[in-house]
């Protein structure tokens, strides 16, 4: 098994290396854990790490614009990357909102739709990796009548593209449930929980790896800091 | 059905590995930015082929937007008369 790192300081030693290449990795949390800001890290680091690459971050509510402002104020600004490195980032809220407009919500099958442009994308070149951001906002917009196996299929179809998947599920605080249907992290090969703690007058933030399928490690939370310099854990 | 509304038909058509049934949506929404009417059979493909890469290019960036671009002009060769 091929492992990718995942670039926060201290922690991918305590994961034999890093996160399984090619695998659909759930990474779920709170409200302001920073599963985007954390995912967008990955990608980035690995493009400018390995000097060439295709990303693919499929952004269903967030815009492409707010994005990148966003990477920008913690130092990830995709216009720097090496020349043969591409992060692309398909905005489906501008598309929801035409959709909307044109009053054509119910006719379209948003898991398709989301998967045929990164099918097409990657036709004629090898992508590295694929964000969903955010399977909820995924939910919001489709009507899963099967979620279990809509959602293989949908985790197959990322499988299929080669490419390492991080898939963003948005979860309650304090809530050890990594998905709204509480199969997501039963159908990915790896979770990765960001949670967050209020001490006192601070909120901490922490991180674990709760599960990577046929790999031994460690399932502590470790207390996360995040800057202009990157993420890091403080390990105990 | 008229001569532009074939044209529609066929940037569908190119639209269509990629966007699936919002390729149709995508067409409609591209129509009503232009004054269809105003123009003729050539400049309505071009324009309609250009509305159709800014759009692209707001949702998925350069590449896409440039890639799906030539895909249009070479299906709309005929009308464009390249």
């Amino acid at each position: 098994m091929e492992f990718i790192n995942t670039y926060v300081k201290g922690l991918d030693e305590r994961i034999e290396g890093g996160i399984p290449k090619g695998s659909v990795i759930l990474i779920s949390g709170p409200t302001g854990s920073m599963k985007s800001s954390f995912s967008f890290y990955i990608a980035y680091n690995y493009l400018k790490d390995k000097k060439e690459g295709n990303v693919v971050y499929i952004s269903l509510e967030q815009s492409r614009e707010s994005l990148i402002n966003q990477m920008l104020s913690l130092g990830m600004d995709i216009d720097k990357l090496p020349k043969n490195c591409e992060f692309n980032i398909f905005d489906w809220g501008l598309m929801r909102r035409i959709v909307k407009d044109a009053g054509r919500q119910e006719d379209i099958n948003w898991i398709n739709a989301i998967i045929n442009p990164v099918k097409e994308f990657a036709k004629n070149k090898k992508l590295d990796f694929v964000i969903l951001d955010s399977l909820n906002a995924l939910y919001a917009i489709s009507n899963l009548k099967n979620p279990r196996n809509q959602l293989f299929f949908l985790f197959e179809a990322m499988r299929e593209l080669g490419a390492t998947t991080l898939a963003i599920s948005e979860t309650s605080y304090n809530s050890m449930q990594f998905g709204t249907y509480d199969v997501e992290g039963f159908l990915a090969d790896c979770i990765i929980h960001l949670s967050m703690e209020r001490i006192g007058r601070t909120l901490g933030r922490y991180i674990s790896i709760i599960k990577i399928r046929g790999v031994k490690h460690s399932s502590d939370y470790y207390p996360l800091i995040v800057d202009t310099k990157g993420f890091r854990i403080i390990s105990h | 059905m008229d001569s532009k509304d074939l044209i529609d038909l066929k940037i569908e058509k190119t639209l269509y590995p990629i966007f699936g049934n919002l390729s149709e949506i995508i067409v409609e929404v591209s129509k009503k930015k232009i004054n269809r009417n105003d123009l003729g059979e050539k400049e309505y493909a071009r324009i309609m082929s250009e509305e159709i890469k800014k759009f692209i290019e707001r949702f998925a960036g350069e590449e896409l937007a440039d890639k799906t671009y030539k895909e249009l002009l070479n299906s709309l060769k005929f009308e464009i008369g390249e």
